[in-house]
Formats: structure tokens, sequence, C-alpha cells
């Protein structure tokens, strides 16, 4: 065993004397308490087990943890048949967004030569918590920047959370507001050049329960054609 | 636990679990969904603090789901629904940082003498099994928080930046510090065991 970090792997291993991860949320035993006072492997696990459970969080962890929501009822919710949704072993994150881009380009060069509908039109399916709610503007390929997004009022909302981000999901910019507009600020409208894709999505909320979403739509500035 | 993303309603986990039970075949997966859903925001925001990005935060929850899924009717009822979900999240998390090699660093080196310490037959015998030998020495060694630091990193091979963000370090250099101490605090408690024959 060459390197120390198997060794230390091994050594650091639960033990038949270990808390099964299961009683960590339970009431302990005095025998279970006094094992846990000695061992770091029960310590780290229930460390691990609080960091889980505990309600504390960033506003930043809170964003994130509502737009993984978000993102896994757009991916498993309604999904006939779970097995037949394996999970996707995604190549490196940077390969993947530049594939995506690749795509993009392409699909885009198609549509915009054969003048077919815009982006926002096809391609992009959403799938709608207990309501719906349906981006407006700006979708698909744009002559101009956009100056402010658009969505339909979902009943009951008091809230809609906005974001803006590039392709690999690199959060730009985010809002939240009681309307059913919200006009952009500039440095955001700079940020749209021509030919760059830029996804966005809207969440009505009531208090912190998310009523529904959007789903993740695209835009992009046309780059103007010489000639067209 | 509660499920993060539910204000107080008159469902509950169990109500929920009893109904995927009973429901009819084709029922079944939107019960188990509704089951689920009260933790997407919970799930979600622990692979946050994990992987520190979201798209690859959505890719563990979404395998962590499609897991307790498959598994739903192994669930007996023995723990709470929500502790049976972080079972199967926190491995899923492991397992994931440990298909993602380390570099190995050279300071780790040093550590090899400490893993691979042998305590003395009396000692041995006195504690049953060098893996209690072992921490009782780190019990001896390391505070608390060097420990649960340590263990995360060496034991389950989570990132220290990870591991900064699961458990709120807040000095400056997170997770690290407490490496870079505990390292420092076995060195010297191995460099004494070797040099005097002293075991712990
Ligand atoms: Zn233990």
């Amino acid at each position: 065993m060459n390197d120390p970090r198997d060794a230390w792997r091994e050594a650091l291993a639960a033990t038949p004397d270990c808390l099964a991860l299961e009683r960590l949320g339970e009431p302990l035993t005095a025998a279970e308490r006094e094992h846990l006072d000695t061992c770091a492997r029960c310590q780290s696990e229930l460390a691990l087990f609080q960091s889980f459970t505990s309600d504390e969080a960033t506003p930043e962890e809170t964003r994130a943890g509502a737009w993984v929501a978000a993102e896994l009822h757009r991916r498993l919710d309604g999904a006939a048949n779970v097995t037949a949704f394996e999970p996707r072993r995604r190549a490196p994150r940077f390969a993947w967004a530049a594939a995506a881009a690749a795509v993009f380009v392409i699909v885009a060069g198609l549509w915009m030569e054969k003048r077919e509908p815009s982006l926002g039109d096809a391609g992009v399916t959403n799938v709608y918590r207990t309501g719906r709610l349906d981006a407006v503007a700006p979708l698909g390929d744009l002559a101009a920047a956009p100056r402010e997004l658009r969505w339909n009022a979902v009943a009951g909302a008091t809230a809609y959370t906005v974001e803006i981000t590039e392709v690999d999901r690199t959060l730009l910019w985010h809002s939240e507001t009681s309307a059913t507009r919200i006009v952009l600020p500039p440095n955001v409208v700079a940020q749209c050049a021509p030919g760059k894709t830029l996804l966005w999505d809207v969440a009505a909320r009531r208090g912190s329960d998310e009523l529904a979403s959007s789903g993740v739509q695209r835009f992009r500035v046309a780059v103007p054609v010489p000639g067209r | 636990m509660k499920p993060m993303d539910q204000t107080p309603s008159p469902e509950t986990d169990e109500k929920l679990f009893a109904a995927w039970r009973h429901a009819k075949p084709e029922q079944r997966r939107a019960a188990a969904d509704r089951l689920f859903a009260r933790y997407y925001e919970r799930v979600g925001g622990w692979c946050f603090r994990l992987t520190g990005e979201r798209e690859s935060a959505a890719d563990l929850a979404q395998d962590v789901f499609l897991k307790a899924h498959r598994h739903l009717d192994s669930f007996q009822g023995n723990s709470q629904f929500g502790t049976w979900l972080y079972s199967i999240a926190r491995n899923e998390a492991i397992n994931r940082s440990k298909r993602a090699a380390l570099p190995m660093d050279d300071s780790e080196e040093a550590l090899l003498d400490v893993a691979t310490l042998e305590p003395d037959p009396e000692q041995l015998a006195a504690r049953n099994s060098r893996a209690r030998w072992l921490q009782t020495f780190l019990a001896q060694t390391l505070d608390e928080k060097e420990r649960t630091v340590f263990t995360l990193h060496y034991g389950d091979e989570l990132p220290l930046d990870a591991i900064t963000r699961l458990l709120r370090l807040e000095n400056s250099s997170g997770a690290k510090a407490y490496i870079v101490s505990a390292k420092r605090k076995l060195a010297r408690a191995a460099q004494r065991i070797l040099a005097r024959g002293d075991r712990p």
C-alpha cells in the first residue's frame, strides 16, 4: 500500500461498533453516545448529517437549492418510467458547455437560414409544477438586445424570481418582482452581445413556496447578416 | 427534519409514503414524486454546498432521487424518511468523490507513518482492534473539528472546499487550516511514538 490515503481510508472506515446512518436522526442510547464521544468516524458522519438537516442557509444556497429543485421538477417529474431515466454521465462541464454551444450555433444557423420559427418555439420543453408559467419575452432570436423580461401572471403568486445565466449556467443577474415584467439593468443589456445565447427563467412564488416555473428559456441577439 | 420547500401542510412523509405504497401501479410514479418533491430543495441545497456549482449539484441530486425511486420499496419506516433519503445522498456524494482521484501531495507521504503505526501487542489486545486504537490515537492527538475535517477528507475523500461549505467553516482558509494543523500534530505524535516506543 503506497498511497497513505489508502491506509487512512481503511483506518478511518466504520467499524462494527459504529452507528448506522439511520440512527443519526434518532435519540441515541447511552452506549451509542459513549461510542460517539471517541469515534472520529461517527463524529464526522454526524457533522455531515447535520449539514443536511440544518435549516441554516446563505442566500446563495437558498437560491441554488430553489434552482436545483426547479431543475429536478423539470428533469424528473412525470417521467413515465424511472428506469428509463438513467442518470446522465456528463462529460466534463466545459466540454459539455462547449458542445452545447456548438450544437446551438449549428442549429441556430440552420433555423436562421430556413427562416423557421424562432428558437423559443422549438426544442425547449417546460415541465410545470402545480401551475403553468408562460415566459413571454425574450425568446429565440432577437433583432436587438432585450430591455425587459415578461411573463404571464400565475394565480396566487406574490413574487416572481428571475434569473439570467450564461449557457454554462453562470449566473449573470437575478432579481425579484411582484409584477409580470422586469426591466433589465444596463449592465445586463450590455452583456446581450450579438450571437451570444443567454438563458433565463422565472419562477412564481408564494412566500417560500414555488408555485410554477417557466423552465429554462433561451434568447440570442442575431448577428447582422450582410445583404439581408 | 422538515422538508425545506414546504410551508406547514397536512401532508406528511408518512402519509405520502403510505399513499405511494397503496397506489395503483399507474399512479405510483406520481405518488413517489409527491413524496420526493418535498425534499428537492433540501437535497438540492446540500448538493450545492457539496459541489459549489448549480449544474453539478442538480446532476448529483438527480442521481440521488433516481436511486431513491428505484429503492423506495426498501424503506422500512425504521428511521425518518428524511434520514433514509440522506443516507442515499451521502453515499452517492462520497462515491463520486472517491471516483475523482485527487492528486497526491508530498506532505501526505509523512502521514503514512501514522496510518500504519502499530501499537504494541498489549495495547492492541486491550483495544480489540487496530481501528479502535487508531480512533483513540486521533482522539488524543486532534481536537474534534480537526478529527472531523481529517476524517471527511482522508476517510471519505471529500474535497476541502466542499468540507468548508458543508461544515460552515468561517476561518479564512477553511478546511485547509484544520488539515494543516492535524498533519502537524499527527506527525509530531508519530515521531514521539517512534522515538520513544511511546503508545497512546
Ligand atoms: Zn464509530
